[in-house]
């Protein structure tokens, strides 16, 4: 196992010693993969991406990992990184390096080129600074949007590097085209009991995932934590138009720490909303799940909604969640950190029929499932466990059943997301 | 001239001031019993063993390892070496404590590098591994054996400078206050604390060699300088030492920029910013021999004001941060006998202050902005003595209370974190049981324990509560050492160490960092065996020391996430950890030396992976050609070149990734000048420009060189 998972590293160090092309490419796949799968060291230093097929089969595990090149200042991807929400779907893969590398890269499907690898910030000398992006909304061919979650406190900074922004880069050259989205004026005050009395804490709009809808607006959504991560408040979305960069919201009152959103499969100008609520109180109270519609004019309407301070009592399961529809998703509630009583169950919920059906339980909590995805074409749902590999559901359209678990090398690594490539 | 039997006692008893803990010395005569120093032959203890043996063993001389032994570190100074010395044949060893234990210890006064830190210094220790985070004054970390920072024990003479909760930084004490650093793998000597997992780190402090006076002058690149004095006075009774430092740079040195590691040909060549600071620091130590004992009282402060460096990737600019630490210790020894069984004596106290400011304004160093103000205060107490219960049978005992308070604070925190206390009660025994004529023997058992309380005081919405989490940990050790003569020495141990969770570990920090109360301590189990070696034949004089070990580690604390935004502190692995260490040392006719240290570390976790930040494969090697006496004011004319490997490690612990190794060769020249009162010395450091990392993130200074001045005056 250990040479399988030297390969991609060997095969990079002999062509890059039998080649001067540039980029280097990774490994050729065959096929275009569906879904990749990210995993993480334990100890959350590196991080490796596998590549599967419609079926969730491996094409090759462990294709793209933080040592593919030699460490110096930093690996050949971070270990705090994500997939875009939506992929480009244009044969290509995104990585995108969060806090501290801050930098987004791009491989060809399925020769593995590197098609370039950027940062998401410009070098000013005025102060150091991580701009830390969360996601890219691919517009078209040579736009793209990077939601960037750092704050610059420096008010000397470039606007380039003031974060808290939609930043534009050329998805073709790679580079940042000047243009930017200020959300900063989202970023607002909210009054605090320290320890020490009262105090005015700033809050950071915290742009976070977006999803572009058919229509042409990026929903973006902002998690409104204050700057020490000390509390939050009510989570806004973001409605940003696409062409001209004119940007409205819509609040979502009740629900704190809301910084996922996610497409909603057969309802293509519908995003789901997902809001964890924050540890600071109790967080199921602001917890949710909001289905939103976007009309032709970026009119937000609230289209379906779960809060779980209107299920008292009952599990919350808008944890890591997979949208099916706009009435169905699969989702997690949480249980007790490393209870083997009170453990993760993922959930199958119809807000239809008011149901909750669970179809996976965990062997302990808390947080043991990651980032779900949903391929419509065949049913499949992956939902990553952190415990027990990769596990296969269907969605036959009325119900979700469990098919098996697959380990994913290198096995001991954390699975924690699935992303859906096309 | 005083009574032989007087002399005999006298030096005896300064000896063991030595052993026991390097302060500030009573007696010229025992001046520097070093026979590894820099200029000074391999081993030269072991040339007269026929000279020790017929000395005759003073009836009421009182009990101690030191004198015992031929060391590679004994008797620079032969007469007070053959002074203290016993019938007994000595017993091989690199180090001075107790030789059942793998060890090294290096002289650091009149080395003559040019430019030297104590980080130059330790790669020349076996089982050694350093974190530099680049330039001069930046944090460094030592990990032992494959061991954590939190592993290795540091002290400063015995007083333990660092916890489980604060890991030392070895950027903080200059080389002009210490007179040798002493490295304890694995089971450390059990008067220095053993009970730790990757072992002792010992910084002996300075101590006079009588009347004396010394000026250091160094400087070099990228606005490196050091400038210190020293003083030491000696009388029949009262010995003092002073000494004074300050050591700065700009740290501006350049390093290749590569935010992009997929896209070759992006690179940049950058300079590091931020990385400019001024480290000063006082030594103060005094000695006074009086009727009833040996009174010693020592105080070292040290300070760093400068750059917080960040990471090379967004190099932080503005970021400030300003060390503080006072240390300070007071013993009362005494010896003597009871009969014709001699005792020792030891009653100790020590403190320390730590105040630590970083201010952050922007955010430019994770996790974000800050203006911290952290006060750290810490207190030992240690009750130590041993005693001859028969013949070849002493009993060592040592008790000792720590209290470690810290008190954080962020003005930019809403939400402080917690004010923190930790007790801990010690308590060891020791049987040394020793003999043999031409086969001299020591079997050394000894059993620990360790009683701590972690507590705060947590303030949640207004309401106080206290918590605190008890831990009761035993550890054992037995040493054997079987030596056919004093050439040669082999060594058995075997052992248990406890690494205590921090607690910030135990209590996490009120924001991302949660709280496991359950938390177990670290745990070893193991041993190893070893043969030292100290002899001459002819023009070649040799020392040396080769040890295999193997320990088992497991509880090993590891931070998980355990949410989206928190993590937490829980036990995970499980490892096994072997390693070969050599050291040698050569002198053949005074004209050549060669120093050579080699480790070889395997670690295995349960699942099959190394552990990260540990490199295989590390050495060091010098050779040095050296004229010797030269015409009427040249003692030495020596050129030396220096290769230092540091193999590949893995970042994580799934060893997906990989520091690469690196290779650095050092060139220099160094003299010794009108009687040794002069020395001038210069290095080029990293010849080839390698650079490399020892931790992601943060470039090491390539190519760089160093001049140095040494005036020494006998007062």
């Amino acid at each position: 196992m250990r040479l399988l998972r030297s390969l991609p590293v060997a095969a990079l160090a002999t062509l890059s010693a039998c080649t001067e092309e540039f980029p280097e490419p990774l490994v050729p796949l065959g096929t275009v993969p569906v879904f990749a799968v990210r995993s993480v060291s334990a100890n959350f230093d590196d991080s490796s991406f596998a590549m599967l097929n419609a079926d969730g089969d491996p094409i090759y595990e462990a294709w793209v990992t933080s040592g593919v090149t030699p460490v110096g200042l930093s690996g050949a991807i971070h270990s705090d990184n994500a997939m875009p929400t939506l992929e480009a779907r244009d044969g290509s893969f995104t990585i995108i390096d969060r806090a501290g590398a801050d930098r987004i890269t791009r491989f060809q499907f399925p020769d593995g080129n590197v098609l370039g690898q950027m940062r998401t910030q410009v070098d000013d000398g005025s102060s150091g600074f991580s701009s830390n992006p969360q996601d890219v909304a691919f517009i078209d061919a040579t736009h793209a949007l990077v939601s960037r979650y750092g704050h610059n406190l420096d008010p000397a900074a470039a606007p380039l590097n003031r974060g808290t922004d939609l930043v534009e880069i050329d998805p073709t050259t790679m580079t940042l085209t000047g243009e930017r989205v200020d959300l900063s004026g989202f970023n607002t005050t909210v009054e605090f009991e320290g320890d020490e009395g009262p105090v005015t804490l700033d809050v950071y709009a915290r742009p976070s995932r977006m999803v572009l809808t058919p229509n042409g607006f990026v929903v973006v959504a902002l998690e409104m934590i204050s700057a020490g991560f000390e509390t939050a408040i009510d989570g806004i979305v973001a409605i940003v138009d696409a062409e001209t960069h004119a940007v409205t919201s819509h609040p979502l009152p009740g629900l704190e720490n809301c910084g996922y959103v996610f497409p909603v499969p057969g309802a293509p100008n519908h995003v789901a909303v997902r809001c964890l609520g924050y540890y600071d109180d109790a967080p199921d109270e602001h917890a949710g799940l909001v289905i939103l519609y976007v009309d032709p004019d970026g009119v937000v309407k609230e289209a379906a909604s779960y809060r779980a301070s209107e299920h008292p009592g009952e599990p919350n399961p808008t944890n890591n969640v997979v949208m099916l529809s706009t009435r169905r998703f699969v989702g997690v509630d949480h249980g007790e950190w490393d209870d083997t009583t009170d453990v993760d169950v993922a959930y199958f919920v119809d807000l239809e029929a008011g149901t909750t059906t669970p179809v996976l339980t965990a062997p302990k909590g808390t947080d043991l499932f990651g980032t779900m995805a949903y391929y419509p074409q065949n049913g499949l749902v992956l939902a990553p466990s952190r415990t027990d590999g990769l596990h296969r559901l269907r969605y036959d359209g009325t119900t979700v059943t469990y098919e098996d678990t697959i380990r994913l090398f290198p096995e001991s690594m954390t699975v924690v997301d699935v992303g859906r490539i096309r | 001239m005083s009574h032989p039997r007087t002399t005999l006692a006298c030096s005896f008893a300064a000896i063991l001031v030595i052993a026991a803990s390097g302060v500030a010395r009573a007696q010229p005569a025992d001046a520097a019993p070093d026979c590894v120093h820099a200029w000074g032959p391999a081993c030269e203890a072991a040339l007269d063993e026929a000279a020790l043996e017929a000395e005759v063993r003073d009836p009421h001389a009182p009990a101690d390892d030191a004198p015992e032994r031929a060391t590679t570190e004994a008797a620079a100074d032969r007469d007070a070496y053959r002074a203290t010395a016993v019938a007994d044949a000595p017993i091989a060893s690199t180090h001075t404590e107790d030789p059942t234990v793998s060890g090294t210890s290096i002289p650091l006064r009149d080395r003559g590098y040019a430019g030297e830190e104590i980080a130059d210094v330790l790669p020349e220790v076996p089982g050694v591994r350093l974190t530099n985070l680049g330039a001069p004054g930046q944090f460094i970390g030592v990990r032992l054996r494959g061991g954590s920072y939190q592993q290795t024990t540091v002290l400063l003479g015995d007083l333990p400078l660092a916890s489980p909760d604060t890991p030392f930084d070895f950027s903080l004490v200059p080389t002009w206050a210490i007179e040798r650093v002493e490295v304890y793998r694995g089971g450390a000597p059990v008067w220095l604390g053993g009970g730790g997992i990757g072992g002792v780190v010992r910084l002996v402090p300075r101590r006079t060699r009588g009347g004396e006076a010394d000026l250091h002058l160094a400087g070099g690149s990228f606005g490196t300088y050091q400038l210190a004095g020293g003083l030491g006075a000696a009388s029949s009774r009262v010995a003092t030492v002073a000494a004074i430092g300050l050591a700065g740079t700009r740290g501006d040195y350049p390093f290749v920029r590569d935010p992009t590691p997929l896209v070759p040909g992006d690179e940049t060549i950058e300079r590091r910013a931020n990385g400019d600071n001024v480290r000063g620091s006082v030594l103060l130590g005094a000695t006074v021999e009086l009727d009833a004992g040996t009174l010693e009282t020592l105080v070292l402060a040290v300070g760093r004001q400068g750059g917080a460096i960040g990471g090379g990737l967004s190099q932080a600019l503005h970021a400030r941060s300003v060390d503080r630490q006072l240390w300070s210790s007071t013993a009362f020894r005494r010896t003597g006998a009871i009969g014709e069984r001699g005792y020792r004596l030891e009653a100790r106290f020590g403190a320390g202050v730590a105040r630590s400011g970083h201010h952050d304004p922007f955010g430019e160093i994770p996790p974000g902005p800050n203006a911290t103000d952290d006060l750290a205060i810490t207190t030992d107490t240690r009750l130590a003595g041993s005693v001859e219960l028969a013949g070849l049978v002493e009993l060592v005992t040592v008790a000792a209370v720590q209290t470690f308070d810290r008190r954080p604070h962020d003005s930019f925190d809403a939400i402080q974190e917690p004010a923190s206390r930790r007790v801990r009660y010690d308590h060891a025994l020791e049987l040394r049981l020793h003999g043999g004529a031409d086969v001299r023997w020591e079997v050394r058992p000894s059993a620990r324990l360790t009683v701590s309380r972690g507590a705060l005081r947590f303030e949640e919405l207004n309401v106080f509560e206290d918590r605190s989490v008890d831990d009761v940990s035993p550890t054992f050790r037995v040493g054997a050492v079987v030596a056919p003569g004093s050439a040669v020495a082999i060594r058995a141990s075997v052992h248990s160490g406890v690494r205590l969770p921090s607690l910030l570990e135990l209590f996490g920090d009120r924001a991302g960092l949660e709280a496991n109360p359950e938390l177990d301590p670290e745990h070893s189990m193991g041993g190893d065996v070893g043969v030292s070696t100290c002899g001459t034949h002819r023009l070649v004089e040799l020392s040396g020391d080769l040890t295999a070990a193997v320990d088992r580690r497991r509880d090993l604390i590891q931070l998980r996430k355990n949410g989206y935004q928190t993590a937490q502190a829980i036990n995970v692995e499980a490892a096994w950890v072997a390693s070969f260490e050599l050291y040698g040392r050569l002198v053949v006719a005074r004209h050549l030396r060669a120093d050579l240290q080699a480790t070889y570390l395997l670690t295995r976790t349960d699942d099959g992976f190394e552990l990260p930040m540990q490199p295989a494969l590390s050495a060091f090697g010098r050779v040095e050609g050296g004229t010797e006496a030269l015409g009427a004011h040249v003692e030495d004319l020596a050129l030396y070149v220096e290769t230092l490997h540091v193999g590949a490690s893995s970042t994580d612990t799934k060893n997906l990734a990989e520091i690469p190794a690196r290779t650095i060769v050092n060139v220099g020249a160094r003299a010794r000048l009108f009687d040794d009162a002069l020395s001038a010395s210069v290095e080029l450091a990293d010849a080839f420009d390698v650079r490399g990392f020892d931790l992601a993130n943060y470039p090491l200074p390539g190519r760089r060189f160093a001049v140095q001045l040494e005036y020494r005056k006998d007062l």
